[in-house]
């Protein structure tokens, strides 16, 4: 963020009005003369150094302290879906029109917030399926993005694994793909923003990477299917996992 | 503050507290206040509708369940009780509910005890305001704005855009 933008961000936390007094007080809550922030941290610092062997293994595992991450998924509706590092649902985003009608029906169920992604999965292509949002044998392309690599990959290989298994009822799709990992984050052309998913944009990017001859114009139209056969053809590294039959 | 952090306060505050619980209060009240404001449009309402949060927060603690995330939840207390305040108020047609869509309105507040932060967004129309807000304090991606306020994203980043060079250029040549 630009340095005006992070002075703004600070002016408004400073705007916020200070309610804390009032709620301690109405709950009966203790409100002493507020010491220094260092003193009141400070008294909690035992707690926090308590558990050693869990601030160990916080020290041991960053991972702890990622930011949120995303899961791309384009079966032709295309969506994002944000989750914590914990895996549960922050945002759902649609990533073209289909999409953001597909997240909107999405969202009429109440529980979506912080719900489990692996719980949620099965009932997100449930529900594609009910409402016209994908069909039997579509191709699903399956793509990650985190503050680190291994979190990526991590989240990829849960999400694949987790669709591969789902219940026949809840799997309405043919084959799953992911685009080369390491291209995932140049895919994100801000130009090609809202007209199309960057899962889709990745796969063009790809395609005319490896056969110039081949040109947007030319492969915007393409369904999901043709571009993944295309890519098959030019050998561009687009992994496929099959999907597990009963 | 890490999330492994965030949980120690929680597990505090839980256990009674009140530092932990003040902690808590910094580290959520910004986002909180500013989901509200969004959903309200009065600065008025918001404070007293943030105080209910938090008030909210302490009574309903022992129903938060430590693998969720603490903000999110607190924001969601936030967000409901704004939305509450909103159907309420229009449905009695309350005075109160804004027709401007300003966030920070010119008849808000007195010169005294306006912020510097409502000082620069009078120089916004509302809907500039809450593209800001949305994207500089509540890290709402573009995208995401757009689909909120059903708009195209083209005018969401031209807008945040001038909005910000606005701003930028009433933050250095104006004296507030």
């Amino acid at each position: 963020m630009k340095k005006f933008e992070k002075n703004l961000e600070r002016w408004a936390k400073e705007s916020v009005p200070d309610v804390l007094d009032k709620v301690l007080e109405q709950k009966g809550m203790p409100t002493p003369q507020k010491p220094p922030r260092s003193r009141r941290l400070g008294r909690l610092v035992p707690l926090l150094m308590l558990p050693i062997i869990a601030v160990l293994a916080l020290m041991l595992t960053p991972s702890e302290d990622l930011e949120a991450s995303s899961v791309y998924l384009d079966f032709e509706t295309a969506i994002e879906i944000q989750v914590d590092e914990e895996n549960r649902i922050l945002d759902l985003i649609g990533d073209n029109v289909s999409g953001q009608a597909f997240v909107q029906i999405l969202k009429e169920n109440p529980d979506w917030e912080n719900a489990d992604l692996d719980e949620f999965l099965p009932v997100l292509f449930e529900t594609a399926q009910m409402r016209g949002y994908i069909q039997a044998e579509s191709p699903v392309l399956v793509g990650t993005k985190a503050d680190e690599m291994a979190r990526k990959d991590e989240l990829k290989a849960m999400v694949i694994a987790r669709m591969q298994n789902l219940p026949m009822q809840a799997k309405p799709f043919g084959e799953i793909y992911d685009p080369a990992s390491e291209s995932m984050e140049a895919s994100e052309n801000p130009e090609m923003t809202g007209r199309m998913s960057m899962m889709r944009w990745t796969l063009i990017d790809q395609i005319m990477d490896a056969d110039s001859t081949y040109t947007l114009e030319t492969l915007e139209p393409l369904s999901l299917g043709e571009l993944i056969a295309l890519s098959q053809s030019l050998d561009v590294d687009v992994n496929m996992h099959p999907r597990m039959r009963p | 503050m890490t999330k492994f952090q965030l949980r120690q306060y929680v597990n505090a505050f839980k256990n009674g507290d009140s530092d932990a619980f003040r902690v808590l209060y910094e580290e959520t009240k910004s986002r909180a206040y500013y989901t509200i404001l969004l959903i309200v449009k009065n600065e008025t309402i918001a404070e007293d509708l943030l105080q209910d949060t938090y008030m909210k927060v302490v009574d309903k603690i022992h129903t938060y369940e430590s693998g969720t995330h603490f903000a999110a939840w607190v924001n969601t207390i936030a967000r409901n009780l704004a939305l509450n305040h909103f159907a309420r108020a229009k449905k009695e047609t309350l005075q109160d509910v804004q027709t401007d869509e300003m966030l920070f309105g010119r008849s808000e507040s007195t010169a005294e005890n306006e912020s510097y932060l409502h000082q620069l967004m009078e120089h916004l129309d509302g809907e500039s305001q809450e593209i800001v807000i949305r994207h500089v304090v509540l890290k709402e991606k573009h995208k995401t704005i757009a689909q909120a306020m059903h708009k195209p994203l083209g005018t969401i980043t031209w807008k945040y855009n001038e909005a910000i060079k606005r701003l930028k250029k009433v933050a250095n040549d104006e004296e507030i």
